[in-house]
């Protein structure tokens, strides 16, 4: 990717994201450098193979200096994040229907951040147009959460203050799998 | 006993009586219940990927319920892309001052159906999207829409403040309140004037 490349929401992105296709919508996102792409593109890679050589071939100061394991990590922790926060919420059902609610809660955030992307290319806000800073990040996804009834403090103002415990990643940790749609493993809270 | 009774009394009269959790910023002092966690972020971590130049302004969230009591027509649920329900709020910001290009082609522009004090390009794209609202003898720039569905779309609006802007999101369910969004918000701007 050329280092001026625009961070403004394409009209390819839109369209990925219309349709639902959020890995293609953080893979092109990933391409132009934007870093919220970095856990966006994590969370919704088919393949984790692909994760790894993007990682691999990247620029390792946009990575923050961390290896596919953390990336990984951080994306996992996100899944059972959501998980634990939507129960929270009020939010209970089978596998099927939590990775489906997660996906939603996926498609909400990928919007929120389109628009502040957006406004923030537009007005200029920043160093760099379209380039969001970790507190603007963190603004949507704590309200993008709140739509759900997620409480706030699900989402860390780090990349992750709150890591899940054992028990959490015992019971929701398969939902963080790509390319499957079994229940093997999950043991819901409704169960 | 006495120096301390007068320190008392002074910050009682001159200072902000906030707590420890309030943000006071630029001659407001905004309560704790009303900002969002993300005001207390005050740098990137050392992850440099992300915009190095942070704002230091607190980021305002009334929970529509709360909003709701104030304003009664405030719909406090709405419909997400895929056709799930979802809270609606109002989250506030503050930016920097951005002076918006004025609309002149009036020719070009229709009342908006959802709310026909503003009006809207007739050709648009199918994802986003201009309102407008009509002054004297001129359209000025009100805010930007996305669409979240093919029915469904929310707005930032962006208003001026003093010497910055501020900047509001409205879903389209609210649209038709944003007279009394403003009021509110205004309302309790005015509320927080340290004193």
């Amino acid at each position: 990717m050329s280092s001026n490349t625009s961070l403004a929401i394409s009209h390819q992105e839109k369209t990925f994201h219309a349709v639902g296709n959020l890995e293609a919508f953080w893979k092109s996102r990933l391409d132009k450098k934007d870093p919220v792409a970095r856990i966006g593109y994590a969370l919704w890679v088919s393949d984790t193979q692909k994760l790894k050589m993007e990682i691999m071939k990247g620029d390792s100061s946009f990575w923050n200096y961390q290896g596919f394991a953390y990336w990984e990590f951080m994306a996992r922790s996100t899944v059972v994040n959501l998980a634990v926060g939507l129960n929270k919420g009020g939010f209970h059902g089978d596998v099927k229907t939590m990775r489906e609610k997660i996906k939603e809660v996926g498609a909400h955030v990928a919007y929120f951040h389109m628009r502040f992307v957006t406004n923030d290319f537009k007005k200029k806000i920043g160093n760099i147009p379209g380039k969001l800073s970790l507190k603007q990040m963190a603004d949507y996804h704590k309200a993008a959460f709140k739509d759900f009834n997620i409480p706030g403090h699900f989402y860390g103002g780090t990349w992750l203050e709150l890591v899940p415990d054992e028990i959490e990643f015992s019971l929701y940790g398969d939902l963080y799998c790509h390319d499957c749609d079994t229940n093997t493993g999950y043991v819901g809270s409704s169960k | 006993m006495k120096p301390i009774a007068f320190l008392l009394c002074t910050l009682a009269l001159l200072g902000c009586n906030k707590t420890a959790q309030d943000i006071e910023w630029q001659g407001r002092c905004f309560p704790n219940e009303f900002l969002s966690e993300a005001s207390f972020i005050t740098s990137n971590n050392g992850d440099s990927a992300f915009d190095s130049d942070m704002s230091d302004a607190p980021i305002l969230y009334f929970p529509g319920t709360y909003v709701a009591k104030h304003i009664p027509s405030f719909k406090t649920l709405g419909i997400t892309g895929n056709d799930s329900q979802i809270n609606l709020s109002l989250p506030v910001n503050f930016e920097p001052k951005w002076k918006p290009a004025q609309h002149f082609d009036t020719n070009t522009l229709e009342k908006f159906f959802d709310e026909p004090s503003l009006y809207v390009s007739k050709e648009r794209g199918p994802f986003d999207f201009l309102l407008y609202t009509k002054s004297e003898n001129n359209y000025l720039y009100w805010g930007d829409c996305m669409h979240s569905s093919k029915a469904s779309y929310d707005c930032f609006r962006t208003m001026e403040l003093e010497d910055m802007n501020l900047r509001y999101s409205v879903h389209k369910d609210n649209i038709a309140t944003y007279k009394d969004i403003e009021k509110f918000i205004f309302e309790h701007l005015s509320m927080w004037e340290c004193r």
